[in-house]
């Protein structure tokens, strides 16, 4: 299956570059999907309704669709989409594929982490108005995190595409894909993986896709959650000082 | 503590400086940070507001501190007299840029010494705040 959704071979030519690329572990990569496959997505992309989370925060204004991993199942295949009338067969194919070993294994090989699973996945929209400030996660660095882009002729200059920063400003922009038809960015999370999307002032709807691979194991659970609690518990001892 | 921030928007300083003035309304743009403003008194070009603020990411209480916003044209300063956070001042420009506004944030914190182990992080919240905040007032622009 992976074959027709993911050409592979073309994809792991750029594991070096995204493995040396500084300040953190980044590359985006055109042409993602195969193009056939890529096509149907875009083009059955779900629309914006009442079923989608407004995410309108201090840090954002975004719309989301989100499906996590299904924890009562040893499997810990991405869950909740299935019986979803708005999602297309292909989605659902790919939906399926984001849990399966080959999809995890290509990513291991080509980040050279120890990520295990996937974690959530889900539809990422902006609208104009759309934003998210730059910041840092910071839950650990067996942590990568993807975005996927349904966008055929973004408007040259416009925000839309997650940019990458030397800290959480915009003005330390680094790198920001501008082509968002049928690119894919991917990132290593960590201290320093600074990452927003500029404000979006055109009427446009940015269409995007994301997920989140981790490292699993039953003793420990999940890495980023451990390094998410080290981090409150640290902060609210200072606090507490 | 000094922060300066300068954002560039695509709208007027006029239609900026009008929405910005409109100080009840900033509960809409964070409603889980900015809890409760009352206007305590209205001048003509001065207003007294008391606001009640959740800061979670700094502290672990709400605060409620008084503030005097005074206008001038296409100008903002606001005087901070009361709260953990009095005497602090905050000074915004909304100066005309190409075909849009570029809005020049000058603010100089007064942090309880207490906090101040805090000073990055109310820095880096701070500007995070008035991003968000200016964001979401664009969206009341048409």
């Amino acid at each position: 299956m992976s074959s027709e959704i993911i050409d592979w071979e073309k994809v792991q030519q750029y594991s070096e570059e995204f493995k040396k690329n500084k300040p953190f572990k980044f590359i985006d990569i055109k042409n993602f999907f195969v193009s056939e496959f890529y096509e149907k997505l875009r083009q059955s992309y779900p629309k914006i309704d009442d079923t989608w989370l407004i995410e309108n925060t201090v840090g954002s204004y975004k719309y989301a669709k989100n499906y996590n991993y299904n924890s009562k199942s040893e499997k810990m295949e991405i869950i909740g989409y299935e019986n979803d009338s708005l999602i297309s067969e292909d989605w659902k194919k790919l939906f399926q594929y984001l849990s399966s070993n080959d999809f995890i294994e290509n990513f291991r090989k080509f980040s050279g982490l120890d990520v295990t699973n996937t974690k959530y996945a889900g539809f990422v929209a902006y609208k104009k108005g759309g934003f998210h400030i730059p910041h840092i996660h910071n839950n650990g660095s067996n942590c990568l995190i993807m975005l996927f882009y349904f966008n055929k002729n973004w408007p040259k200059g416009e925000g839309g595409g997650t940019y990458i920063a030397t800290e959480e400003d915009e003005s330390a922009l680094i790198f920001e894909p501008s082509d968002l038809d049928n690119t894919m960015m991917v990132f290593q999370d960590g201290p320093n993986s600074a990452h927003g999307v500029r404000y979006i002032t055109k009427d446009v709807v940015r269409q995007g896709f994301q997920l989140e691979m981790q490292t699993y194991s039953v003793e420990k659970g999940w890495s980023g959650d451990k390094g998410y609690e080290n981090l409150m518990s640290e902060l609210n001892d200072e606090i507490g000082k | 503590m000094e922060i300066d921030l300068t954002i560039n928007l695509p709208t007027t300083p006029e239609k900026l400086f009008e929405i910005a003035i409109d100080y009840e309304n900033y509960v809409n743009y964070l409603p889980q940070q900015i809890k409760k403003i009352t206007i305590i008194e209205e001048k003509e070009n001065e207003t007294t507001i008391e606001e009640t603020l959740a800061l979670m990411t700094i502290l672990k209480k709400e605060i409620t501190q008084t503030s005097i916003h005074r206008k001038k044209p296409n100008m903002i300063t606001t005087e901070i007299i009361s709260g953990p956070f009095a005497n602090s001042t905050i000074v915004v420009n909304f100066e005309k840029d190409n075909d849009g506004t570029s809005v020049k944030v000058k603010a100089d914190f007064t942090i309880p010494a207490k906090y101040r182990i805090f000073s990055l992080v109310v820095k880096k919240v701070y500007k995070n705040y008035i991003k968000s905040i200016l964001y979401k007032m664009m969206n009341e622009i048409e």
